[in-house]
């Protein structure tokens, strides 16, 4: 999901971390070499990994921000979807990698309609279990409408969905619940107690994808259409129940008695301590007072952490599926340089990225070009730019800069933004761009690039919503979202790249669909619109005790699978 | 007296108002747009629109005004996006945190700084005298966030890796922990005590060249009766007043302090609402802030007032 | 502390030729002045020479010398004296030119405060009420008073109840940072100090014999003010802006650490502690060097203007 600051220290709250993602459908099934770093216990597939066993206890889990929302349809950023993920479920879920498999429906949906109708079959005795543990009622049809239905609703308290119209306005008759004209979109329907079907306006790959996100949970279908009172006392179907909660400090998951799935939960308790700064929450781990840390590796301790032998096999690693770049004004006023083609393609050789790693201490992938590794549509041959100062002084001065220019470079506030800016300034300088530097607090940084020639340069980074190559084209590089409020930031906007990226959309082979996106990307980076420098790296610590925790490329944290290793 | 009271009273209120006013305009010229930053990252322009008109966002500033004082008067901040709760309620919830530390920094203040401050006027010119002297000046030129990272590095972890012991945590808040609030408070206080001390030395000094005291000497009244029965009480006075308006300023919370130990009270909700452009929550906490020195300036006047019937009435 | 207890048996209000000596006396004998003073000078001369004595360009990442194979900063060595930062810069170099930065704010916030803060103690102070005329239509006119001292005073304490922190880190983000808006603020608060000092000492002379006596020759009042009453406060000013000048530096630190103060990669001796509060465990060298530099630099104008407030304002603890 979106837009983050490049990774998180004092502010963690905003953003969003996107949380991760795999392949696009069913049927996508490549996995590329590059794929997630080992972790002990990977296993494949079953609707839970199978190498877990139930052994009690409780696990503790610190992170920096709090837990924004109980509320599925609100909830969008780092500690509110692990919690999610435990209290609720959805139709759909992916395995320990990005296949998608059902969870709350009973088997894989019939798609018919030419790719406009879904229709699932509902998994049977599915519970939905009150806070203190006593089961409310068996999960029906209706309470899977109603959930979307309350996603979609425009008086939803505080305030809507921020992603009703995004995710879910493809469904036929969602546009009129969104702008309050109906109560219910006709394109949900309950067929039987059992049976519920999707009919979209348009046939589309990704619609499963946003399914299995937790906007997607299903919710007993008197669940109030305001979140604050949702918080007071959630209600889903997961394995864990909300058992306690004290806002700034801690939330108490206690094990789900009732839940439908044999075998399950592992744990008898997990608990959220938020409010902890990542540098206390290494030392806890250290010290085994802590489990597991929701932020990555702080910078001071990372060398001294990755390199010390004693922590090796409880080292969790994994490769984001991201993409964090500079991007140039492609449609700068008056002129200016960087709306000149030539311009951006010679800062294109500017940039020393395998610095930029260092600097991160190896917390990254280099970047040349827009897909990251685990998303489908990624090409490994890609790199149509590479280092070289020379060459790139050499070509602004054919672009007739020879003396460069000058510009301002914007970020947010949050490390290492700071830091790496600084280091693309040197770059540029060296190339003879004299750019200022303008850090920004996240919020007042997004407003800003998201508004047309506000930035001439920027240094922003992109997660993936769900993994589909069309999460990084259509939001950031159509014409579509060149516009106030759009998240294409350098404003790019080329009509060829747009018709074929409106046909990958339609194409149905799934081979030929990646083939398109490969063909998009190598178009867009002749035109230039982004220098791509790192693909995110995730690093965390565990305690001795935890057994089977890996990061999932699409949710990063996703506890449901960890257990305690046996005596201890 | 109570012309003079109600006057005061008028102007603590004017104030008040200059504040929220000031901030009020502040955050409206903020760049970050709330409708957006609510709507959440993959809202349409149509979402972003309807929360602007549901909240009012599009009416001009002086409309905007109105309507936030009207809901004020009747108790309603609104409603924080980033933490999704009232702002009310938020404020209130996290001040028993701040309320925790502003005490005890002002405890390690006064328990350092009037024993020195009363010893040094006793012995006066003394090496003890010069030594809390220098003492006193070098601390108050300490920053208190560089002062809070040492005492966390030196003794944050000392008793832990030493002793096995987590004596000093590193951060964080446990209610009536009293661990959690060791550090904190000695990175409050101690630049106060070093100005404690100085202030009480002086004051005590005052005293100690008054006739009373010549006299309470001279009548054999035993030295520390003196000291403390007369003198000490006497110079109350101008430590009461210091101490009034130091309590109102922590009570708006210690913004460094709080941050450095994330202590969740007022000072870091601030810091948060500004960095998240949380607009209603940014209008709180600067106005409870304000709110707490206002009313500790009240205090103090009105103190001074009844303990100095002297005072000049006419301003 | 004789100093004091000299001092404070004199006629602090109205000093004279003979109460300056006597002040110079006390000073000389205070051995705070002379280590303030020459505190004073060694960080002024280090920031001014700091493009001579620095051994690299302040913002110049070594990206190959100045890091570790794992991209962290390395220690002192005979390139590096005091080893380099987090992006391979010299940190010896960046304390001095920060020097440059914590100075330049301390200077010019306050000379701008000074002026402001005795303008507005002074005004308040000598014009008290002042009548306006206004014409009405219709050739009426109308008199207006307006309780100048008490308006200019009210906004001094009201300003003083702001939460000034807190409203300097919301006008960062709105107007973005910079050095200029680093000294407005500062110097925006600043100066109610000065104006509460100018003016309670000003109230006093304003009914000094001397005034009343140019009063009754017709001196007009700005001159009064000027050539005869602001003499008299010269020491008193000087104490509170050397003093001024050391919590100024301890905000703009404050204001650089919680990221709100001068943009990057100026060197400012704040940020140097917040950009490397990652590294205080494995490498505190870089959190502890720049806190020494705001130290010693805010002790050094502290014990100066202490030793000064000694001489010449013995009573300023009241």
């Amino acid at each position: 999901m979106a837009r983050h600051a490049t990774a998180r220290r004092w502010m963690a709250a905003l953003l969003a971390v996107g949380l991760l993602g795999g392949a696009c459908t069913s049927a996508a099934t490549n996995q590329p070499s590059t794929g997630p770093a080992s972790s002990p216990g990977a296993s494949t597939a079953t609707s839970v990994p199978s190498a877990a066993v139930a052994t009690g206890g409780t696990l503790s889990i610190a992170w920096n921000s709090d837990i924004q929302y109980f509320d599925p349809a609100k909830g969008y950023d780092v500690v509110s979807w692990p919690a999610e993920k435990l209290i609720y479920e959805q139709l759909l879920q992916y395995d320990s990698g990005t296949k998608l498999l059902p969870l709350l429906a009973d088997g894989m949906p019939t798609v018919s309609n030419g790719g406009k109708t879904y229709t699932f079959k509902l998994h049977s005795g599915v519970k939905f279990v009150n806070p203190d543990g006593s089961v409310l009622r068996e999960m029906n049809a209706d309470d899977v409408v109603a959930s979307i239905n309350r996603v979609l609703d425009p008086n939803l308290k505080p305030s809507a969905s921020p992603v009703a119209g995004g995710f879910f306005g493809n469904i036929v008759g969602a546009a009129d619940v969104i702008a309050g004209k109906a109560k219910a979109a006709s394109g949900l329907k309950k067929i039987d107690d059992l049976t519920v079907e999707f009919d979209l306006n348009q046939a589309d790959a990704t619609f499963l994808n946003i399914l299995a996100t937790p906007f997607a949970s299903v919710l007993p279908k008197e669940a109030p259409h305001d979140a604050a009172q949702v918080a007071t006392k959630p209600i889903g179907t997961g394995p864990y129940v909300l058992k306690a909660y004290t806002k700034g400090s801690q939330a108490t998951f206690a094990a789900n008695k009732s839940y439908w799935q044999a075998g399950q939960p592992f744990l008898d308790e997990i608990d959220f301590k938020v409010g902890v700064d990542d540098n206390a929450a290494i030392q806890q781990i250290q010290a085994g007072q802590l489990d597991l840390m929701g932020d990555p590796l702080p910078a001071g301790s990372f060398t001294q952490i990755t390199t010390d032998p004693q922590y090796a096999d409880r080292l969790v690693t994994h490769t984001l599926v991201d993409t964090d770049y500079l991007f140039f004004d492609t449609q700068q006023p008056n002129n200016g340089p960087l709306s000149k083609l030539a311009v951006r393609q010679a800062l294109e050789y500017a940039i020393d990225k395998d610095n930029i790693l260092k600097l991160v201490h190896g917390a990254g992938v280099k970047a040349d070009c827009i897909f990251p590794p685990d998303l489908p549509g990624y090409d490994p041959t890609c790199h149509p730019y590479t280092f070289d100062q020379a060459k790139a002084k050499q070509m602004l001065a054919d672009a007739g800069y020879p003396n460069g220019f000058s510009s301002t470079l914007y970020t947010d506030t949050t490390d290492p933004d700071p830091q790496i800016v600084q280091a693309l300034q040197q770059d540029l300088a060296a190339v003879g761009v004299k750019v200022n530097i303008v850090t920004e607090e996240f919020a007042t940084f997004l407003d800003r690039i998201e508004t047309p020639h506000k930035a001439p340069m920027g240094w922003v980074g992109w997660f993936q919503d769900y993994p589909d190559p069309s999460d990084f084209i259509d939001p950031l590089l159509s014409c579509a979202t060149a516009v106030q409020g759009g998240a294409n930031a350098p404003l790019y906007c080329n009509k060829q790249v747009d018709q074929m990226a409106a046909q990958a959309r339609g194409e149905t082979d799934p081979a030929k669909r990646l083939q398109a996106y490969q063909d998009i990307q190598k178009a867009i980076m002749a035109d230039a619109p982004w220098v791509p420098v790192r693909h995110q790296k995730w690093f965390t610590l565990v305690s001795t005790r935890v057994n089977n925790f890996q990061l999932h490329p699409v949710w990063n944290y996703d506890l449901r699978s960890v257990s305690l290793k046996p005596g201890s | 007296m109570i012309g003079y009271l109600l006057r005061r009273l008028v102007w603590a209120m004017a104030v008040l108002v200059a504040v929220g006013g000031v901030t009020f305009v502040l955050v409206y010229v903020l760049p970050a747009d709330p409708a957006r930053v609510i709507a959440g990252p993959r809202a349409s322009a149509d979402a972003v629109a309807h929360i602007r008109t549901q909240l009012g966002l599009d009416q001009p500033l002086v409309v905007q005004l109105a309507a936030y004082v009207e809901r004020a008067i009747h108790g309603d901040f609104g409603h924080s996006f980033s933490q999704n709760l009232d702002v009310l309620p938020l404020i209130l919830q996290r001040f028993p945190a701040t309320l925790q530390l502003a005490l005890a920094g002002l405890f390690v203040e006064l328990a350092i700084g009037l024993p020195l401050g009363v010893l040094a006027a006793v012995r006066r010119d003394s090496g003890f005298d010069r030594g809390s002297t220098i003492l006193s000046i070098v601390l108050v030129s300490a920053p208190s966030f560089w002062v809070g990272l040492l005492l966390i590095h030196y003794l944050g972890f000392l008793p832990h890796t030493q002793f096995g012991i987590d004596l000093f945590p590193i951060g964080g808040y446990k209610a009536l922990d009293l661990r959690y609030l060791i550090l904190p408070a000695v990175t409050v206080g101690f630049a106060g005590a070093a100005y404690y001390t100085r202030l009480t030395r002086v004051t005590m000094l005052d005293e100690l060249h008054r006739d009373y005291v010549r006299t309470a000497r001279a009548i054999g009244l035993a030295e520390t009766r003196v000291l403390w029965k007369h003198a000490f009480r006497n110079a109350l006075g101008p430590i009461l007043t210091q101490i009034g308006l130091d309590f109102g300023f922590f009570l708006g919370g210690v913004v460094v302090v709080e941050q450095i130990f994330s202590w969740p009270g007022i000072g870091k909700l601030a810091v948060e609402s500004i960095r998240t452009a949380d607009v209603p929550l940014i209008m709180g906490t600067v106005l409870f802030g304000t709110l707490c020195i206002v009313v500790a300036n009240l205090a103090v006047d009105i103190g001074n007032a009844i303990a100095d019937p002297r005072i000049r009435y006419t301003r | 502390m004789t100093a004091q207890l000299v001092a404070a048996g004199t006629d602090y209000e109205v000093s004279d030729a003979r109460g300056r000596s006597r002040a110079w006396d006390v000073l000389r004998r205070n051995p705070s002045f002379w280590a303030g003073s020459a505190m004073v000078v060694a960080v002024i001369v280090l920031a001014v020479a700091a493009p001579v004595i620095a051994p690299h360009d302040p913002d110049q990442q070594y990206r190959r010398e100045g890091l570790n194979a794992h991209g962290d900063p390395i220690g002192p060595s005979a390139a590096f004296p005091l080893g380099t930062d987090l992006l391979g810069r010299d940190e010896l170099s960046r304390l001095l030119f920060g020097a440059r930065t914590s100075l330049t704010v301390g200077i010019v916030a306050n000379a701008i405060a000074t002026l402001v803060g005795v303008a507005v103690g002074s005004i308040a102070a000598f014009a008290g009420n002042v009548t306006v005329g206004l014409g009405l239509p219709g050739g009426r006119r109308l008199a207006v008073t307006v309780p100048l001292e008490t308006i200019l005073m009210r906004l001094t304490d009201a300003i003083l109840s702001f939460p000034v922190l807190l409203l300097a880190i919301a006008l960062v983000a709105v107007i973005g940072a910079s050095l200029v808006l680093v000294v407005a603020v500062i110097a925006g608060v600043l100066w109610t100090g000065i104006a509460r000092i100018v003016y309670s000492r000003m109230v006093v002379l304003r009914d000094a014999e001397f005034v009343l006596a140019a009063r009754a020759l017709g001196v007009p009042a700005p001159r009064i003010l000027v050539r005869h009453v602001l003499p008299h406060l010269t020491s008193i000013i000087a104490v509170y802006a050397t003093l001024g000048i050391a919590s100024t530096i301890l905000f703009e630190a404050t204001l650089s650490f919680l990221g709100v103060g001068v943009p990057l990669p100026t060197a400012t001796w704040g940020q140097m502690i917040s950009q490397h509060l990652g590294y205080y465990d494995t490498d505190p060298r870089l959190v502890v060097l720049p806190g020494l530099a705001i130290m010693i630099t805010i002790l050094a104008f502290n014990l100066l203007g202490d030793a000064l407030a000694d001489a010449f304002d013995p009573h300023r603890w009241r």
